[in-house]
């Protein structure tokens, strides 16, 4: 691929931006000072940065360039990741969920789950995430080595590392509020970027009729312009997406993901929490189109000089740099800007959530139980560093094991969410389900999910049924052994915090 | 192994049984569930579920002190809002 010389233009853009936000997130960092400011921003951040900080902690860089992938490969049936798959879940999570997470004070959400069923629930799940966590980061840094490596023709691992220091500066500082409000700004960028790609590149294809047309003459493009493709689909039959990723993936991840959820925690109160989750889901309504199209545009001007999707030569990461060779002196100097707007936003999202669930869920009950507030001040900010380098050293397996860094990122969450969920429905819906319950369902759950990826099964119908013999197992345990009493449920199961509603 | 390729073979039965749709790992198969345009509706169904769930929970559940704030700030609406243009999307999108 042809490399870049980068317009002086674009250049000032691209440092202007980096410099911007490096400079605001060490501004915010000032009021930390305790573990409550870096983990939950002291629980004053409003509901409109935390809406955007939602948006862009989920679509960063591995999305920009995973989707546009993925948009070449599949089309616009790859918009349900943000429409069945976030839309629906966020609206459930802000009007069910969210309340009693808020409530119930937890920094994460291992610790709810510890507390609704027992530590050692707390202690799996706190693993589970902590290792995903890594495997994310790894994701991102592959999709921004990646882009670099291609667009600019800097090495793979100076990427990476660079990366890697850029992020873990403000992060280390400046906790939660530097990440939520750097976010806003990096969600703002994020758009304009993708809606100047979508409107440069119709532009080239002759609009929306010529992008249709060209992809027309294309073979095997038959359903790139539906949402939903028929069952009998080889990658993502529509009942698959309903059940797999409608009913599971995008339910487990924005209810029960880390880097998702402690967000709204930091907001004022369980209203603007609530406003967040809703804000969000209106911005992700029109951002998934913008971020498959690109893609599109790609498979309509570069098809023959890319290899054919699916094919033993396809590279993931390629489509989006060819895409943006397209734009005009200035433009692309915003393209790169708000690619790394995406990238940092999901680094800083995932490596402060990460040191949140290690400090809370794994230091302080097993390390130092009575650890002062500062020490977890200190020890969270280490463990930024411990986190940016696992994620770093795991980019390896990214590049050398999965074709595509969206279809990596799928795997990783297949595997235990589907049991997730179960635990999280089961204990928040009835007061019956159990410890015990809680127990076998994630064990049989993750068990389930291990045994039908090794099976083959397509990543939707294993969280889907990993989630199905989760929850009954769940349930037919819980029916069998003693649950809590009602005074130590309060507060945690929906029919027993009624009066504690009101803030 | 073999007790693990029964249990993977009754998966696939059920899945195949219960949507008519493809065995996970293995053939087509038809039925009238194998249509898209049929799967929208399911699609929209789970939306229309879901703003009635919203227009009926009990005001006390949305944790308003006092009064209902106006329109424009009741998330609710909002909430019904973006559920219904979502539900279109899957609707009208051929």
């Amino acid at each position: 691929m042809q490399q870049l010389v980068l317009h002086p233009v674009d250049i000032t853009l691209v440092v202007v931006y980096l410099v911007a936000i490096a400079a605001m997130g060490l501004w915010l960092s000032r009021g930390v000072k305790s573990g409550k400011d870096l983990f939950l921003g002291g629980r004053s951040l409003p509901w409109w940065a935390v809406g955007t900080s939602l948006v862009v902690s989920d679509i960063g860089a591995k999305d920009m360039v995973g989707l546009a992938d993925d948009g070449y490969r599949f089309g616009l049936v790859m918009t349900n990741f943000d429409l069945i798959g976030c839309v629906f879940p966020v609206l459930v999570a802000a009007f069910l969920f969210m309340p009693y997470f808020w409530l119930a004070g937890v920094y994460t959400i291992p610790e709810y789950l510890g507390r609704r069923y027992n530590s050692a629930v707390r202690t799996y799940f706190a693993v589970i995430w902590a290792l995903f966590m890594i495997g994310t980061l790894a994701t991102i840094f592959v999709s921004a080595a990646t882009m670099f490596e291609n667009l600019l023709g800097w090495n793979f691992w100076f990427s990476v590392i660079a990366t890697a220091v850029v992020v873990g500066l403000y992060t280390t500082i400046g906790g939660l509020k530097a990440v939520v409000y750097t976010d806003f700004v990096s969600c703002i960028v994020l758009i304009v970027g993708t809606i100047l790609i979508c409107i440069v590149g119709l532009s080239e294809v002759g609009g929306w009729s010529g992008l249709q047309e060209r992809i027309a003459a294309i073979e095997g493009t038959e359903h790139h312009f539906s949402i939903l493709r028929p069952a009998s689909d080889a990658n993502y039959p529509w009942p698959a997406v309903l059940l797999g990723l409608g009913f599971v993936l995008g339910p487990a991840y924005w209810i029960g993901n880390q880097a998702i959820v402690q967000r709204t925690f930091g907001t004022r109160s369980q209203q603007e929490a609530r406003a967040s989750y809703v804000l969000c889901a209106a911005i992700k309504l029109v951002f998934p189109f913008l971020l498959v199209i690109p893609g599109m545009i790609g498979l309509a001007l570069f098809s023959e000089q890319l290899p054919q999707a699916g094919s033993e030569e396809w590279v993931g990461g390629q489509v989006l740099p060819m895409v943006v060779q397209l734009l005009p002196k200035g433009v692309l100097g915003i393209i790169l800007g708000a690619f790394l707007a995406g990238v940092m936003s999901n680094l800083d999202s995932y490596v402060n959530s990460a040191s949140t669930l290690v400090v809370t869920d794994i230091y302080k009950p097993f390390i130092h139980r009575d650890a002062s507030d500062h020490e977890c001040l200190v020890v969270g900010r280490w463990l930024v560093v411990v986190f940016l380098t696992g994620g770093a050293g795991a980019s390896y397996l990214v590049i050398t094991r999965f074709s595509s860094v969206y279809e990596a990122f799928q795997t990783f969450l297949s595997f235990f969410q589907g049991s997730l969920l179960a635990l999280l429905l089961a204990g928040m819906l009835s007061k019956r389900t159990t410890q015990w319950g809680g127990v076998a369902g994630m064990l049989t759950g993750v068990g389930a999910a291990a045994a039908l990826h090794v099976a083959g099964y397509l990543f939707l119908w294993v969280a889907w049924w990993s989630f199905v013999v989760a929850i009954s197992t769940t349930i037919l345990v819980s029916l069998v052994t003693k649950p809590y009493d009602d005074d130590r449920l309060r507060g945690l199961v929906y029919s027993l915090s009624a009066d504690e509603e009101t803030t | 192994m073999l007790a693990f390729d029964e249990f993977k073979n009754s998966v696939a039965v059920a899945v195949a049984g219960l949507l008519a749709a493809e065995e996970p790992t293995g053939s087509a198969n038809s039925g009238f569930l194998e249509d898209p345009a049929v799967g929208k509706w399911f699609f929209a169904g789970v939306f229309a579920l879901l703003i009635a769930w919203l227009l009926i929970l009990p005001t006390k559940r949305l944790g308003y002190a006092k009064d209902l704030p106006p329109w424009w700030r009741n998330v609710r609406v909002w909430g019904v809002l973006v559920a219904t243009t979502q539900m279109l999307v899957y609707i009208l999108w051929k």
